[in-house]
């Protein structure tokens, strides 16, 4: 089911605020780019899509070929069309896309030139709408929901979104006055988490590492700091934040970014992805990508987590919760808790209106509280499972891989037992540990995989054969695989 | 990779060298697979060295079971010769015996 198939034109009414609700896989935005038009009887150049995160814009407009992306607030072009004169063909196929800062600067230029603003405009598209009650950060979107109200007979508003919940927040009061229109009334839901797991945030390592067997995982941290410091922790992991942070790193960010926009997947040596809330909308991964393990660091708001978890539009392994602090509490107050920012998701932990978790139920593949996973694992197998995985552990892509991470030397094997014996690892006295011991230890109980004979055993040799056919060949056979 | 470097590898006191990896990564199932199909029943040279070779009969079989496993990821494109080639040198100590021998 897409949403193409569903939406009815009779359903979106012009004075109204139009809220589409449908999670990540409906459709939404190519029911705007192909059909929207045809279902509104208007030309494409007279909708506008604002979109909330410039990585969207670059997607679809790479991607799209019915968007076209508007570059600057003075994109002269689209000025004259939407002040006076007429567009060219070409043009006039294309819906115009930018971001909410973007569409706010062109509002406040208008104004100031007393010019009538968006004359040839109909319909106004705002993508991810509850960026406009949830992205504190973005000062001009007050400014926007204003205008929003205040010209909500002179154009058709839409918004897309899988969490409306926030325009239903009386306790909001830029919530108030949006007139809200739902035109479809069944909650469209694609992708589901089949475990959800609350994690402590000193283990939130070793279970990446030693206990998510499957796929690739992605996080989501509320600063760059947060991310910087979990890339510390967590071995041979990226991090990808905005373009716009000072924290922006061009040589290793871009080719994660463009990766994701051209390929909606993870680059091949990327298995675990640290990013802020830059990722957590409107960019999306598919199956191929692999990613099995969707984190929220710090930021269990319900907005995040649907939104995040809305990345993949397929089911996955499982969801996962980390808090810094305060989890231990998470168990016992787990009905009381409902979040709706991140700022005040502690204090809502403790409050006693609806579940946090009766409001994610939905897109999870669990049925009750009771099968929510709480793992706890020990202090001296962090700390020792940190140290192996900081300094032995063998990085996912054969480029990052030297020498170093091999254990061949005897100083080397004397040093895993020290620290081994350090943190009691097996709970032994020094006299019964061995080096033999801890290897076994480290395969059976913390789910490492330890190879230990290659490099003794095969110390072979290889011709290649020169024939210039087998390239093809092979590349024909893997084809017909 | 020269024969020298690998070398290194090698333990001197008898005792196994190790290589540790993350939970469900790939690559030492991928190892056991090249170990049980051929360095196991690889001939030996003068030296007493296996002699793996590749050719049209192996690489395809390779990189079909590299592809299954997805040990260079889930990009078809990444499945080519080079890249076996420097699986071998990096995780299975074996080196070009080609261009040693164009070295010397």
């Amino acid at each position: 089911m897409y949403l193409s198939d569903i939406i009815e034109a009779k359903n979106i009414l012009k004075g109204r605020f139009n809220i589409i609700h449908a999670g990540t896989g409906f459709g939404k935005t190519y029911w705007c780019s192909k059909n929207a038009a045809k279902t509104l009887g208007i030309k494409n150049s007279e909708i506008i899509f604002v979109t909330s995160r410039t990585l969207i814009v670059d997607q679809q407009n790479s991607m799209n070929n019915d968007f076209l992306k508007i570059k600057s607030d003075f994109d002269t072009k689209y000025f004259r069309q939407w002040g006076e004169n007429q567009l060219n063909d070409i043009d006039n196929k294309k819906i115009p896309i930018m971001t909410y800062n973007r569409f706010f600067s062109i509002i406040k230029n208008s104004y100031n030139s007393n010019g009538k603003i968006f004359k040839n405009i109909k319909c106004i598209i705002l993508d991810e709408c509850h960026a406009m009650l949830v992205d504190n950060f973005i000062k001009e979107m007050s400014a926007i929901n204003i205008f929003v109200k205040d010209n909500i007979n002179n154009f058709l508003f839409i918004g897309l979104t899988a969490t409306p919940e926030p325009f239903e927040d009386e306790d909001n009061l830029e919530a108030n006055g949006f007139n809200i229109n739902y035109p479809i009334e069944e909650k469209l839901v694609k992708n589901k988490a089949n475990e959800l797991m609350m994690v402590y945030d000193n283990s939130l390592s070793y279970m990446i590492t030693n206990c998510f067997k499957n796929g690739k995982t992605i996080i989501m941290c509320k600063t760059i700091s947060d991310c910087r410091m979990l890339q510390d922790r967590i071995p041979h992991s990226k991090v990808l934040c905005s373009k716009e942070n000072k924290g922006y790193d061009k040589e290793t960010m871009d080719i994660i970014r463009n990766c994701i926009i051209e390929y909606k997947k993870l680059p091949e040596d990327c298995h675990v992805l640290i990013t802020t809330n830059t990722s957590r909308e409107g960019i999306g991964f598919i199956e191929e990508s692999n990613i099995q393990n969707v984190v929220l660091y710090g930021c269990s708001d319900i907005i995040s987590v649907m939104q995040f978890m809305g990345r993949l539009r397929y089911n996955f392994d499982r969801l996962v919760i980390c808090e810094k602090n305060w989890i231990p509490n998470f168990k016992k107050n787990i009905k009381g808790f409902k979040a709706k920012s991140t700022n005040d998701c502690k204090k809502l932990f403790v409050s006693n209106s609806d579940s946090w978790f009766a409001s994610i139920m939905h897109v999870l593949n669990i049925a009750n509280i009771g099968d929510i996973k709480f793992p706890k694992i020990p202090y001296h197998i962090i700390s020792f499972t940190e140290y192996i995985n900081k300094k032995w552990l063998a990085p996912p892509s054969q480029a990052g891989f030297n020498k170093a991470y091999i254990i061949y030397k005897k100083e080397d094997r004397s040093e895993i037992l020290k620290i081994a014996c350090t943190y009691r690892l097996l709970g032994l006295p020094k006299s019964k540990m061995s080096f033999n011991k801890v290897i076994k230890y480290m395969r059976a109980g913390l789910g490492y995989t330890v190879d230990d004979i290659k490099y003794k055993t095969f110390r072979g040799k290889y011709v290649r054969d020169h024939n210039e056919d087998i390239r093809n060949q092979e590349i024909n056979r893997i084809n017909n695989i | 990779m020269k024969k020298e470097a690998n070398k290194d590898f090698l333990d001197d006191d008898g005792e196994n060298t190790y290589l540790i990896f993350a939970s469900g990564d790939p690559r030492p199932r991928f190892m056991d697979f090249l170990e049980e199909n051929y360095f196991k029943s690889a001939p030996l040279d003068d030296d007493g060295e296996y002699i793996i070779n590749l050719d049209e009969k192996t690489v395809p079989v390779m990189l079909k079971e590299a592809y299954r496993l997805q040990v260079f990821g889930s990009d078809f494109k990444n499945y080519t010769i080079e890249n076996l080639i420097q699986f071998l040198e990096v995780f299975m100590n074996s080196y070009n015996a080609e261009k040693e021998s164009e070295g010397e």
